[in-house]
């Protein structure tokens, strides 16, 4: 691989606990199809995304315990943006908490950890919690998303363009 | 192992980075009638079910899927894939499910010791939100879903009655004694 190439390589990586989207996000991403039936994701999947200059490989992890315990530390390591991934009920909510706190373990100030309150479609009918709400509680960043829904994936594109730009420019002033 | 050179369709070698994790550094299709692996898209997961866990851990020599299988030969964190189309394997794996579906009618009837220790609140909410999500589009009876969150007899009563009155969930029929329930 060309230097050039590695330069616009960016690792995107999602955590979360089960059930909160993540696969779904990484779908939207790749422009898979998008299907209601939950499966757990066993270990994880990769996918790689074009995003104008950039090559994202994005890592789902499964979100039970047993894979985060193992495998979660080794995947975090060299991301480029780190998302937590939450399903917008208060319980859900408040135990992400606890996946922020490890994340922030294993990288530095440069790797944003950016929350998504996924399903916000089903704010106004199951109790969800609005974006702004997910917010406050957990003090990062936080974009309210429907994954489910194809044309979030522009939206989402634009958040994850967002900030790598902002990474190019904090590399750039260093070097 | 009886195979010919001419069941082998493919082979790559996966490489792996130690930022990025693995990648296809090399492929060679021999049968381009072969569209049963999309190389490119499936090197990285070929990768981590031959080499993921911990190095302790025993790991598969080959993986078998619906219509091929893969034989894989690691050197050192590299790992080449010969991708394989045996003949008569749609026979073998037919006659291997019925194997399978013996074993599990044989637990089926074991299962009934109900020696599952009590989940604790936290535990619990946490069922109660997944089970929506996994019902969701399909149907699932009570012992089912008790075998997935490793819940006693009366404990998984609890939590489906608990999301049948908060409308989350419905009874979608009967198998046998078992109730089959789906997301509303």
């Amino acid at each position: 691989m060309l230097c050039s190439e590695i330069d616009k390589l960016a690792k995107v990586t999602l955590i979360g606990y089960p059930a909160t989207g993540k696969t779904t996000l990484t779908k939207l991403l790749a422009q898979n199809e998008i299907n209601r039936l939950y499966f757990p994701t066993h270990g994880l999947d990769l996918k790689t995304v074009k995003l104008e200059e950039y090559i994202l490989r994005v890592w789902d992890l499964g979100g039970q315990q047993s894979y985060l315990k193992t495998y979660s530390r080794d995947y975090l390591l060299g991301s480029d943006i780190i998302f937590i991934v939450t399903d917008s009920t208060p319980r859900n909510v408040l135990n992400s908490r606890e996946l922020i706190n490890y994340a922030c373990h294993f990288v530095g100030k440069d790797c944003p950890i950016i929350a998504i309150a996924n399903k916000q479609d089903l704010v106004k009918t199951d109790g969800r919690m609005d974006y702004k709400r997910v917010e406050d509680i957990l003090h990062i960043k936080t974009y309210g998303l429907t994954a489910i829904d194809p044309s979030e994936r522009v939206k989402l594109l634009n958040i994850i363009k967002k900030e790598l730009d902002k990474i190019a420019i904090r590399r750039r002033r260093k070097d | 192992m009886n195979f010919t050179e001419n069941e082998i369709f493919g082979a790559a070698l996966i490489g792996f980075d130690m930022i990025d994790g693995p990648f296809l550094k090399w492929k060679k299709e021999y049968d381009n009638k072969n569209k049963n692996v999309r190389l490119d898209d499936f090197a990285m997961n070929f990768y981590l079910a031959f080499r993921g866990g911990n190095e302790s851990v025993k790991k598969p020599r080959a993986i078998l899927y619906d219509n091929f299988y893969i034989v894989a030969f690691p050197r050192d964190l590299e790992l080449c894939c010969l991708f394989m189309k045996p003949k008569d394997l749609e026979n073998n794996i037919s006659q291997l499910n019925k194997i399978a579906s013996r074993i599990i009618t044989e637990m089926e009837n074991d299962k009934d010791d109900d020696n599952t220790k009590d989940s604790d609140e936290n535990t619990i909410e946490e069922i109660e939100r997944l089970i929506p999500n996994l019902l969701n589009g399909t149907k699932m009876t009570t012992p089912e879903l008790r075998r997935y969150f490793k819940l006693s007899n009366s404990q998984i009563w609890k939590v489906m009655s608990d999301l049948e009155n908060s409308n989350k969930i419905i009874r979608a029929g009967k198998k046998g004694r078992s109730v089959y329930w789906t997301a509303k």
